[in-house]
């Protein structure tokens, strides 16, 4: 039973694909994608608590369920946002489907060769959907992706292979019963390739410049996908690599991750300032992000991954409200802050939605995203990393300046320009996404409780 | 027991509900009944309240979220119950006033301003860390949003500095919070626990310092008063009331309630270091009023002074002392929103806060005048009225702990009165300008908010024992404690 929404994907995906071969039309492949989606989300959301193993190689428990929903939850939202891709729709939602199954094996693999296989297995779906469209810009910024990812994937290869040689195993839990003190200073090595090719996928400093050329030159549900689900799978798949396999070494790579978390969160909310481009701005917001959640794997004790965790679906949520609006307003020709100057007055809904996602993100409190930071800087203040704390609160207040420096020009900016029609559609996700955020933000207690019984399956 | 603090909170949102989803007219009535019912209930307290006694009362528990102990823990002490009452008091006073200052979106303003006062009553009810700081930012974050969208020209920087600048301290003092969760053992936010816990002397110091930073730049303590200024010039009406009337008042009574109950020994070792920043503020602030020509501005500056006051008053560690602090909160909320109020009467009809294109508005105005005279003297600390009364006890308390350094606060005084009197002088007294200005005085309801505040600055003026009843008993259990 353990790869039935993943099957799912994967038959709906090839179906899409050689659908084209018998039907001329196409204006129902959106929605078929988005069946299948769903179909998949319902099955998974039925499957909790219940465990499944494939040999060593997947297993499937609470953890796997927690990201299964996010992965399905973002994809639905890239899916709808997607709708205006007009070429080549069979082959554009099949990659689409197939991604989102190899993020879904990628935070069930317990095995030094399943973790690259499902890595992979989204890398390729990614490579061409970054690219899609006929605009050079496009095909530079997938170019730019490939070639940097593939560097990525040799360096984590040759970083899982030091492991591998240094202790014999390729199962996690095996290379955890395998480690020795000393094996410490070699396998610093075998960590820094490791952390260097899944870096990029988290998109931590310094592997980040990709990042933001990327995230602007995508299709837009490519970019959802990317910022809202594929980042989040490779922080999986560390949390389980490094907790699982690597925990018996935690003082040894923590302090490397206490640093690479205060580079992301000065870099990401540092370079946001600057940004006028909308989507670039919230590329560097995002690498921001990723620094709080590095906070919990540079403390990880069940605190500090329950925050991650939690940090990991509070953004996932205002990643989805942000970019419905910004399919929108992109549709509608406004790709730049400064062209949302009074959208107070030409949307009230969309604006006071996209305070709230932002406020969420800056860490306002009765939000969702106040909470997870709150989890993250208290698990820092516990294991003694005081200043970890202090540079991740000069981050939130940096955030916090550059997020409400654009509520700032949507309510007291000037315009002219006529009111904005919202499609029903977008008020649809947005009004999910508000009303998930306010929930975990005013009750995340049975969300913290579940996540931290989660991390049991995780911590041996 | 009815649980009465609770049953505030709820009511406020439900006004807030019904402003929002009402009919737009109707948004400034349902507001105000709103805020009369608050009102009336924050005073129904009065006959359960237990004025011998010292520790927290009306207590009410629920768990919120057990997973990490949070839960939402609602009380009021003889320190916190007049906040609450002032609270009240001038949110209703602000609506009145907005009746007759703001015209456009008047269905957003009112919901914000009835959330506003939601949290501000959640700052000095909350008895939970966690809570407290929940209500403390969202003060922020409606804060800025009432300067933002109603504020005047300036609006766009000073909400930004406003926010930001109160932003730096919350979360500071967010560390510090957390820091005493994990420090004190106990893995709670209860602050009653959290006080009695021990901490060893070293994280006293820090995670003192810390809250002091951060209530420091609200209150707001020279150097960090930068922000207040701006904020006040550019905030609505009401907004101005409310904030030198309550929301400064926070960052004193934050104070009192977390480092200064919590850290015993800290606060012993750093008396004196308040003390100085203290008397730094009342002088500074005294002088820079003296040179300002904006009248706004002037009354903000004249609000750093008194903060400096109720600095130094809980610097003293002594009854007289802390009293006076909790005496001067109060009496400069009443004093402060009255100038704020009539300085935004002036606004409305001159369109100009420059004192120098007023003059001789006695005769234009007397009745707006001579309330503004009524204030003025208040704040001076005219005997007779409220702000006297505090004053002098904190000059008493300052005597006991610092001798002869305390002249250099009544220096400060003296400085005050003679800002005051010369703006007197200048704005309402001196020539009247060779174009007179066809303005009205207050008329009908307009005269009554003034009115309500002038008669209270007389009432607790010359019967304190209104007020030091509520606070004596609070403070002489902090006094002990130490």
């Amino acid at each position: 039973m353990i790869f039935v929404p993943e099957f799912l994907l994967v038959i709906a995906a090839v179906v899409l694909i050689f659908s084209k071969n018998v039907l001329k039309k196409d204006n129902w492949i959106p929605a078929a994608a988005l069946a299948a989606l769903g179909l998949a989300f319902f099955w998974r959301l039925g499957t909790v608590g219940q465990e499944s193993s494939l040999g060593d190689f997947f297993v499937s428990n609470d953890f796997s369920w927690y990201f299964d929903l996010i992965y399905l939850g973002v994809a639905a939202a890239a899916v709808i946002f997607s709708f205006s891709i007009s070429k080549d729709r069979n082959i554009f939602f099949s990659l689409m489907l197939i991604g989102t199954a190899g993020m879904m094996l990628l935070t069930k693999s317990r095995d030094i060769l399943a973790l690259f296989l499902s890595i992979e297995l989204i890398a390729l779906s990614l490579y061409s959907l970054v690219a899609f469209g006929k605009d050079e810009r496009k095909l530079e910024a997938g170019i730019k992706y490939f070639i940097l990812n593939v560097f990525a994937s040799a360096l984590l290869i040759l970083g899982l292979g030091i492991v591998f040689v240094l202790t014999g195993a390729t199962q996690f839990s095996e290379i955890g019963n395998n480690l020795t003190q000393q094996m410490a200073l070699p396998l610093l090595a075998g960590i820094v390739f490791i952390l260097a090719g899944l870096g990029f996928k988290m998109g931590i400093f310094p592997f980040n410049f990709w990042l933001p050329d990327v995230y602007e030159a995508a299709p837009i549900g490519i970019t959802t996908l990317l910022a809202g689900a594929s980042k989040k799978a490779a922080f999986g798949a560390v949390a389980l690599l490094f907790v699982l396999g690597l925990g018996g070494l935690v003082p040894f790579w923590a302090g490397l991750f206490t640093l690479l978390a205060v580079a992301t969160l000065l870099f990401g909310h540092l370079g946001a300032i600057w940004q006028s481009n909308f989507r670039r701005f919230l590329a560097y917001s995002i690498i921001g992000q990723s620094g709080f959640m590095m906070m919990g794997l540079a403390a990880p004790s069940v605190l500090g991954l329950t925050g991650l965790l939690f940090h990991i679906l509070t953004h996932a949520l205002a990643i989805i409200g942000i970019f419905a609006i910004m399919a929108f307003l992109e549709a509608k020709g406004i790709f730049e802050i400064h062209a949302l100057d009074g959208l107070g007055k030409r949307s009230p809904f969309l604006a006071v939605a996209l305070t709230i996602f932002l406020a969420s993100l800056g860490g306002v409190p009765l939000l969702a995203g106040f909470v997870s930071k709150f989890v993250l800087l208290s698990a820092a203040i516990s294991m003694g990393l005081v200043m970890l704390a202090v540079f991740a609160v000069l981050a939130s207040i940096i955030s916090i300046f550059f997020y409400f420096k654009i509520v700032r020009s949507m309510f007291a900016g000037k315009t002219q320009a006529k009111i904005l029609e919202v499609p029903i559609l977008t008020s649809i996700i947005v009004s999910i996404s508000l009303i998930l955020i306010f929930l975990l933000g005013i009750f995340p207690g049975q969300v913290i409780g579940f996540l931290s019984q989660t991390i049991n399956y995780i911590i041996i | 027991m009815f649980p009465l603090l609770s049953t505030i909170l709820l009511f406020t949102l439900l006004f807030v509900l019904f402003a929002f989803l009402g009919k737009r007219k109707f948004a400034a009535d349902i507001a105000l009944l709103g805020a009369f019912v608050i009102l009336i209930m924050a005073l129904a307290g009065l006959l359960r309240f237990d004025f011998g006694a010292s520790g927290f009362q009306m207590l009410e528990q629920y768990s919120w979220i057990p997973q990490m102990n949070i839960s939402v823990i609602l009380g009021i002490d003889g320190w916190s119950y007049p906040m609450v009452i002032l609270t009240a008091l001038l949110f209703f006073i602000g609506i009145l006033i907005s009746r007759f200052s703001v015209k456009d979106k008047q269905e957003y303003y009112y919901p914000i301003f009835l959330l506003l006062e939601f949290s501000v009553l959640g700052v000095f009810m909350s008895l939970d860390l966690f809570l407290f700081y929940i209500f403390w930012e969202i003060v922020l974050i409606f804060m800025f949003f009432l300067i933002l969208i109603w504020g005047h020209e300036n609006r766009k920087y000073a909400s930004m500095k406003f926010l930001i600048y109160t932003h730096i301290g919350s979360l500071v003092m967010l560390l510090a919070i957390i820091a005493m969760y994990f420090q004190s053992g106990l893995h709670t936010f209860d602050i009653r626990a959290l006080a009695e816990a021990s901490y060893p002397l070293g994280f006293q110091y820090l995670a003192f310092f810390g809250m002091l930073f951060a209530f420091m730049i609200k209150m707001p303590i020279v150097p960090f008063h930068t922000w207040l200024p701006d904020a006040h010039v550019e905030a609505p009406t009401a907004g101005s009331i409310v904030l030198a009337g309550v929301l400064l008042k926070m960052g004193a009574y934050g104070l009192l309630r977390i480092p200064m109950t919590a850290f015993p020994d800290a606060a012993k070792d750093l008396a004196i270091f308040m003390a100085v920043l203290g008397f730094i503020t009342i002088v500074y602030g005294a002088f820079v009023s003296l040179a300002q020509t904006n009248l706004k501005r002037m009354i903000a500056y004249s609000s750093v002074n008194h903060m400096g006051i109720v600095l130094l008053g809980i610097a003293t560690l002594t009854p007289a002392g802390l009293n006076g602090a909790n005496f001067e909160m109060f009496s400069h909320g009443l004093a402060a929103a009255l100038l704020f109020a009539l300085a935004g009467a002036i606004y409305d009809r001159l369109h100009t806060y420059e004192i120098g294109t007023m003059g001789g508005l006695a005769q234009i105005v007397p009745k707006l005048s001579w309330i503004f005279v009524i204030g003025s003297l208040g704040a001076m600390g005219l005997p007779g009225l409220a702000g006297f009364v505090a004053e002098f006890n904190v000059f008493i308390g300052s005597f006991q702990a610092f001798g002869a350094w305390t002249f250099l606060g009544l220096l400060g005084v003296v400085i005050t009165a003679a800002y005051f009197l010369l703006t007197l002088q200048r704005a309402f007294f001196g020539p009247i300008p060779s174009i007179v200005p066809k303005i009205k005085d207050l008329i009908g309801a307009e005269t009554h908010p003034h009115a309500i505040l002038a008669v209270l600055l007389f009432v607790f003026g010359i019967f304190p024992f209104l007020l030091l009843s509520f606070l004596n008993s609070t403070t002489l259990a902090f006094i002990s404690r130490l």
